[in-house]
């Protein structure tokens, strides 16, 4: 994904920082005043993160795009009770969480018809056709959706965020034992799921 | 005994482990096949994970939070400003509470009634689409863009696909929950005007809703300045009733069978006590 410039600078980014730096406190602080454009600044600055993780939650577009725009009102409405305790993104990463848990929790009866993974409702396709249109993505996506959130979200903080063991626990609220137990069944599932990619990936 | 390096061969894997301790399982790993088995498991299922692609998110999110942030501007308000508002508000309590009790006092003398115009012999051209819609539903013959039943998929998809706002309420009161059922939407044409139609059921009964921006329209129904400006027509195609009003820039006509005039239709957008109960009390004024 190709990284903005300006949402760089608002990063308040150093060489080798990469994607754990926080945005700017002032642009935090006048989004704590409700200036719009400070909301759009840190939407810009967080808009393809969360909704990526949103995207793994969601049978569609539409709804991925509906519960990023809850993530980001629901942001925008509990900035001001943020008093940087934790990390920015800890503390943004926790709204996405709960919300994207809920969508789940609401949608866990309509998942067998509409979170179907896109390679089960096409049915079986040679491995050469899945490798050759570089759809690899979209198979460990649909695995993906088969596990459930406990395992789902540290794998997605991890490998789409880009977080650490320790992040990846404040955001959860607990042990960075717990994540590596949790990161392990998830990845254990995916491997069993996708045994017909072996050698592939 | 053997003794295998369990947790330690994640982190090994991941090269998370100090280098003294990297060296120990790379030992072990070399001479113990089960090891090196379990080893290549966690590998692969790194290597899947690894697979799992960032998505941008799409271009049009911000113009959909943007609005919905509009409308809860009062909740999204600085403090300052909101602190204004709330002494305002302490000021103007004593006049507010004199305008209800007026209210109250003209309520108990002359009970507010809704009225409405017989619409004009010949339907409109937001009615005609309406009715051919509803036509549509009823033959079980919709063709729906989107399929749904719940209220802020619909609404947000009737927004961004045509610009039109669709204020249909997510909070429902209990009364609504066996009632009210959305069915889905679709994009129409009105002329040449771009149109939406909603397609819901009040009381196991379809009703069909269409809105278009009032300017696009050849023929639109009057905007009042204060009131919708509803007009009513019955006996139309199929002994359907139409109701056809304006309202902030948009032209709104919704076919239904409901009783007397299909005014119950309007529980979709209207969840407030006192406006149903002014809705129900609908009177068409004949000249």
């Amino acid at each position: 994904m190709e990284e903005n410039p300006s949402v760089d600078r608002l990063l308040g980014m150093h060489a080798g920082e990469g994607r754990a730096a926080d945005p700017l406190p002032e642009v935090i602080e006048a989004c704590q005043r409700g200036e719009r454009e400070a909301f759009r600044e840190l939407f810009e600055i967080y808009k393809d993160r969360v909704y990526s993780i949103a995207r793994n939650f969601a049978p569609d577009e539409t709804v991925a795009q509906d519960v990023t725009q809850e993530i980001f009102l629901r942001l925008f409405s509990a900035i001001r009770g943020y008093r940087g305790d934790s990390a920015f993104r800890t503390w943004l990463f926790r709204l996405v969480v709960n919300a994207c848990t809920d969508e789940w929790r609401r949608r866990r009866r309509l998942v067998p018809l509409e979170g179907a993974p896109l390679a089960e409702r096409e049915g079986p396709r040679s491995i050469e056709s899945i490798v050759a249109r570089g759809e690899i993505a979209v198979q460990v996506r649909g695995a993906l959706a088969h596990l459930s959130p406990r395992l789902r979200i540290p794998i997605l903080l991890r490998y789409v965020e880009e977080m650490s063991y320790d992040e990846i626990a404040e955001v959860l609220r607990c042990s960075p034992g717990t994540v590596a137990s949790r990161l392990n069944r998830g990845r254990r599932d995916l491997a069993r799921r996708l045994a017909h990619l072996r050698g592939r990936v | 005994m053997i003794r295998h390096p369990g947790q330690d061969l994640t982190a090994f894997a991941e090269g998370r482990l100090p280098e003294a301790d990297e060296r120990r399982v790379a030992r072990h790993v070399s001479g113990c096949r089960q090891c090196r088995d379990d080893l290549e498991e966690i590998r692969f299922g790194i290597r899947l994970a690894e697979a799992i692609p960032p998505i941008r998110a799409p271009g049009t999110l911000w113009n959909a939070i943007e609005r919905r942030l509009d409308r809860n501007a009062w909740a999204a308000m600085s403090p300052t400003r909101a602190a204004y508002w709330g002494r305002a508000a302490l000021y103007a309590t004593p006049f507010v509470l004199l305008l209800v009790s007026a209210g109250v006092a003209w309520h108990a003398i002359a009970r507010p009634q809704l009225r409405v115009r017989e619409a004009t012999p010949d339907p409109t051209g937001i009615e005609r689409a309406a009715l051919e819609e509803h036509d549509r539903r009823v033959r079980r013959a919709a063709d729906w863009d989107l399929r749904s039943d719940e209220i802020a998929r619909i609404r947000r998809w009737v927004e961004e696909t045509t610009g039109l706002s669709a204020t249909i309420p997510d909070e429902r009161p209990a009364e609504d929950r066996d009632a009210l059922r959305l069915t889905g939407a679709r994009v129409i044409r009105v002329g040449s005007a771009r149109a939406a139609m909603i397609g819901f059921d009040v009381d196991t009964r379809p009703v069909t809703l269409v809105t278009a921006r009032l300017s696009d329209l050849v023929d639109p129904p009057a905007e009042g300045a204060v009131s919708k400006n509803i007009t009513f027509r019955s006996g139309a195609p199929g002994g359907y009733k139409v109701l056809t009003w304006g309202s902030d820039g948009q032209a709104y006509a919704m076919v239904s069978d409901l009783p007397a005039y299909g005014q119950r239709g309007c529980i979709l957008c209207h969840t407030d006590p006192d406006r149903r109960a002014l809705i129900r009390s609908m009177r068409v004024e004949r000249d």
